[in-house]
């Protein structure tokens, strides 16, 4: 089995739509909400699309937003025009 | 020529590197290697500087966007805390001796690591790494200031924090992570990232920021929750930067493996000292407990950091020596450690106490392979004093360990009742040594370490205030009577019960 | 009842830490800037040498030869500290944003000649790598300087230019963008113009001599004093007023914010230097000194440009420039 890789999230309106997003495109992903946090799981890859975001909130998302709600990861990054990646190599 | 806005924009990277990389350029003037001194005595072959690859791409524009929004709701939160009164929400003041021990012993070393990444971040040759050490060096001036403006309020009530730098340069067990940060600035830019990004934000972090963040959720401190979890955003920028310096040392050249291993090495076992603050911190300051110790080591470092060193093993990387130790000493290490502070109340600018028959069974309960046997029965006994009316100080000053500069009070490996002391001959004079990843530390590079500033020493020489632990004591700024001593006989504790006493009269 | 605790129990002990109250003379409530910069910065009992400079402590006032009894007197006028300095950095960097896409939006950089345009390309898009240049030397001063109220704000001002140097490129982009008919890149031809270019070798080799500096005060005096002041009147007022004169807006509107971000950092550098200046005989001799040493460097520099501009009127340029500094000189005491 593929290790995990994981990002956290603050529990807020920034994030909601981000978790939102990656529920929908990761599917078999885990997410745990915490009172203040969201950490998700996801065995192996985790990505979050831009158009996927913009979808749910209805209006342009830039992927470097999610700098407004990340607390932690766990993987490497990939930052994109259209996606952030997370994965092992 | 025909000027039409059709050209496609290019993508991140690419205009990334041409806002970073492409800035830099072979200086000719004056030869490069005068210019950047510092980025090769250390024996790091790079072969390829733009192999550097941030994963994070942000430009200075965005970087003020994200940050400047985060510090306005930051503050936000601040303010309205004052204004509410936010330190009467916590759980106990018994609390804030964790917050104390923050502010003198963590928010400076934010603040040498703002330094520290400045040099970083003008001595690289790489571009690439010089603006992300660059970035990190303003968040972590950041984290200090912000700290010192969170705290600021629980500074108008209670002791302990009111002098908090001329601590850091005096006060003895504060030379414990003094001694750590200056033991990293004062290395090449290599092994300060090493030391500094990887040892300690990506491999040991999570044992510092998330038992001190949760803790504070679980105590109701709203301002270093807020503060906490603001900063951790910029945490994990600083945990990539971590993991990519380690990779990209490794992958430029073999003979960069040796070098990077002994750092880690080292490191490793210098933070893991540093943490043994956090410890007790977390099995004995929270008056609600979020985690033990032992249990926050078997997660973020036996199930973390062994996954991290499985995946860079194909660099040829290996665990940190005597890791084996520091896993065996979850279950004494904070026990240990809160008896010397406990013992040594009288020259602390926190108070420490006796746990209550909850806490001891909490304890009981954490630890059962060592609580018990060997750390209740002494905690009873000075219990049975302290309530004779003899709180136990000690009074005579300890000797220190000449690399992580705590006393001599941790146990053999496999043995709790014989105190670990091990020693060296450097140039005719003996040095002496808490463990064997100290010693070891100290002889790979014996010139550095036997300029050590020991506390114990220096007060023995006669250059902190005077003869008298009291001199010394007023040399560290204490208020004596305030800072210092015993919990249940502080102005804190005497606040704490008014306050609550009110509180319950007005309901 | 509620209202009765307020005031009669939750009374503080103290209202700022002891170190701010010394220093405010008693002890009342501090600003958020006093009490993020007073005595932050260590200043004893350092444990160990730098392997790499044994010369000097961690932090050393003797890495310059100015003196201060104290060198928290050198207050930055506008207050910054990280919060306040990233909240303002963010509008006036939004704003300059707001511009330059209007100019790109609106195709404005279509009215230029091409022999306007490239004037425009040679002389503004090179300066990517001076402002690159002046990161690189406050990061020096960030990491030496002595006293944190002195390198917070030479930290912020190496962001400053780090932002600064990402406009220009962005310039640049905006310049591609409106190439269609070409692969070439004007922004990625400017790295071997600033490094071949015959114009740019005087202010180059001021720039790499300042890199080997190792008097942090007098890397200020030279960067943010001397070559700022001579190459942003040259360029961004003096170049940008004849580009005005010609009917060209387009480079104004994209280059505004160079001129506010001057005059802001203008305030912090006099301040600084005013004060310094004032505390003895021996710093307004030291700082004089330096200031004719790298006055005398520079000029060649914004020569060079003139000639290259406009041959005919180099000497009145150079000449216009030179008085504006000279206002700064006396503005700060000499």
């Amino acid at each position: 089995m593929s290790r995990n890789v994981s990002i956290t999230l603050l529990n807020n309106e920034d994030a909601r739509p981000v978790v939102q997003a990656i529920e929908k495109d990761n599917p078999a992903c885990i997410i745990n909400h915490l009172p203040s946090l969201v950490k998700v799981d996801m065995a192996g890859a985790l990505r979050i699309n831009r158009q996927t975001v913009e979808e749910i909130l209805g209006r342009e998302w830039n992927v470097q937003d999610i700098h407004l709600c990340l607390v932690s990861l766990s993987g490497e990054v990939e930052e994109e025009d259209d996606f952030f990646e997370l994965s092992w190599k | 020529m025909a000027i039409t806005r059709s050209k496609p924009k290019m993508g991140i990277k690419e205009r990334y590197a041409s806002m970073t990389r492409d800035l830099g350029w072979e200086t000719s003037y004056q030869p490069m290697d005068k210019v950047f001194p510092y980025d090769k005595f250390e024996g790091i072959k790079i072969h390829d500087w733009d192999a550097w690859v941030d994963p994070f791409r942000l430009t200075m524009d965005a970087y003020w966007k994200y940050q400047s929004e985060k510090e306005r709701k930051l503050y936000a939160v601040i303010d309205s805390f004052a204004q509410n009164n936010g330190q009467m929400g916590i759980t106990d003041a018994r609390y804030l001796n964790a917050i104390k021990l923050f502010i003198t012993g963590v928010s400076p070393l934010e603040y040498a690591a703002h330094r520290g990444f400045a040099f970083a971040g003008r001595h690289f040759r790489g571009v690439g790494m010089r603006v992300a050490s660059q970035m990190q060096s303003i968040d972590e001036l950041r984290h200090a200031q912000t700290q010192l403006h969170a705290m600021s309020h629980y500074n108008k009530f209670f002791g302990g924090m009111h002098s908090s730098h001329l601590m850091y340069d005096r006060v003895w067990y504060l030379s414990v992570p003094k001694s750590y940060f200056d033991d990293a600035m004062t290395a090449g830019p290599f092994e300060f990232l090493t030391a500094i990004s990887f040892s300690f934000e990506y491999v040991l972090t999570n044992l510092l920021f998330v038992p001190f963040m949760s803790g504070a959720a679980h105590n109701g401190d709203m301002a270093t929750v807020t503060f906490g979890f603001s900063a951790q955003s910029d945490e994990s920028r600083h945990m990539t930067l971590g993991i990519e310096i380690i990779k990209f040392m490794l992958e430029q050249d073999e003979a960069n493996l040796p070098i990077v291993q002994r750092w880690i090495d080292k490191w490793f076992w210098r933070g893991y000292r540093l943490l043994a603050l956090v410890s007790m911190m977390m099995d004995y300051m929270l008056p609600k407990r979020v985690m033990s110790w032992r249990e926050a080591w078997e997660i973020y470092f036996e199930e973390a950091g062994t996954a991290l060193f499985e995946d860079l093993s194909r660099y040829g990387l290996k665990m940190p020596k005597y890791y084996e130790v520091a896993n065996w000493e979850k279950d004494h290490l904070s026990h240990q450690v809160w008896s010397t502070f406990y013992n040594y109340a009288g020259a602390t600018a926190f108070h420490t106490w006796m746990p209550n028959d909850n806490e001891m069974e909490w304890l009981r309960d954490k630890y059962p392979d060592s609580f018990e046997k060997h750390y209740q029965p002494r905690f009873e006994h000075f219990i049975k004093e302290q309530k004779k009316g003899n709180r136990f100080f000690n009074n005579t000053l300890p000797m220190l360990c000449q690399t992580c500069q705590i006393p001599f009070i941790f146990t053999e490996p496999g043995d709790p009742t014989t105190t670990c002391f091990r020693e060296t001959h450097y140039k005719g004079n003996r040095y002496n040594f808490c463990s064997d990843g100290c010693k070891d530390i100290f002889e790979q590079e014996p010139e550095k370490y036997i300029q050590a500033w020991l506390p114990v020493y220096q007060i023995y020489q006669g250059n902190c205030g005077g003869k008298e632990i009291e001199d010394v004591l007023r040399w560290y700024n204490f208020n004596l009577g305030e800072d210092n001593g015993e919990y249940l006989d502080s102005p804190d504790y005497d606040l704490w019960t008014q306050w609550k006493e009110s509180q319950s009269r007005a309901v | 009842m509620a209202l009765d605790i307020k005031t009669t129990i939750i009374k503080p002990k103290r209202h700022t830490y002891s170190h701010i109250a010394e220093r405010l003379g008693s002890d009342r409530p501090a600003s958020r800037y006093e009490e993020a910069s007073f005595d932050v910065e260590p200043t004893s009992n350092f444990h160990y040498r730098p392997v790499w400079d044994p010369r000097f402590e961690i932090y050393d006032t003797a890495r310059t030869k100015i003196q201060m009894e104290d060198w928290y007197v050198l207050t930055d006028p506008r207050q910054f500290y990280y919060g306040t300095y990233t909240i303002n950095r963010n509008k006036m960097f939004e704003a300059a944003e707001t511009q330059l896409n209007f100019v790109e939006t609106r195709g404005l950089l279509a009215n230029l000649t091409e022999a306007d345009r490239t004037l425009v390309q040679k002389i503004i898009l090179p300066l990517r790598h001076y402002e690159w240049g002046a990161n690189m030397n406050n990061v020096q001063i960030t990491r030496f300087g002595s006293g944190t109220i002195v390198t917070q704000a030479t930290a912020f001002n190496a962001m400053d230019r780090l932002g600064l140097a990402q406009l220009i490129c962005r310039i640049g982009l905006a310049f591609d963008a409106a190439l269609a008919d070409t692969d070439s890149s004007c922004l990625h031809a400017t790295r071997a113009q600033w490094t071949d270019d015959e114009l740019w070798q005087p202010l180059r080799k001021a720039l790499e001599d300042s890199f080997v500096v190792e008097d942090w005060f007098e890397l200020f005096v030279a960067q943010n004093f001397i070559m700022d002041n001579f190459v942003y009147q040259f360029v961004y007022t003096q170049f940008d007023d004849m580009l005005i004169e010609k009917g060209i807006t387009s480079i104004s509107l994209m280059t505004e914010i160079f001129r506010k971000y001057r005059a802001d950092s203008s305030r912090w550098v006099n301040a600084v230097l005013k004060r310094a200046i004032s505390e003895n005989e021996e710093n307004k001799k030291q700082i004089a000194e330096w200031v004719a040493d790298w006055s005398k460097q520079v000029t060649p520099a914004v020569k060079a440009l003139a000639l290259y501009i406009q041959p005919e009127q180099a000497d009145k340029a150079v000449q216009i420039c030179e008085e504006a500094v000279q206002k700064h000189i006396t503005a700060i005491g000499l």
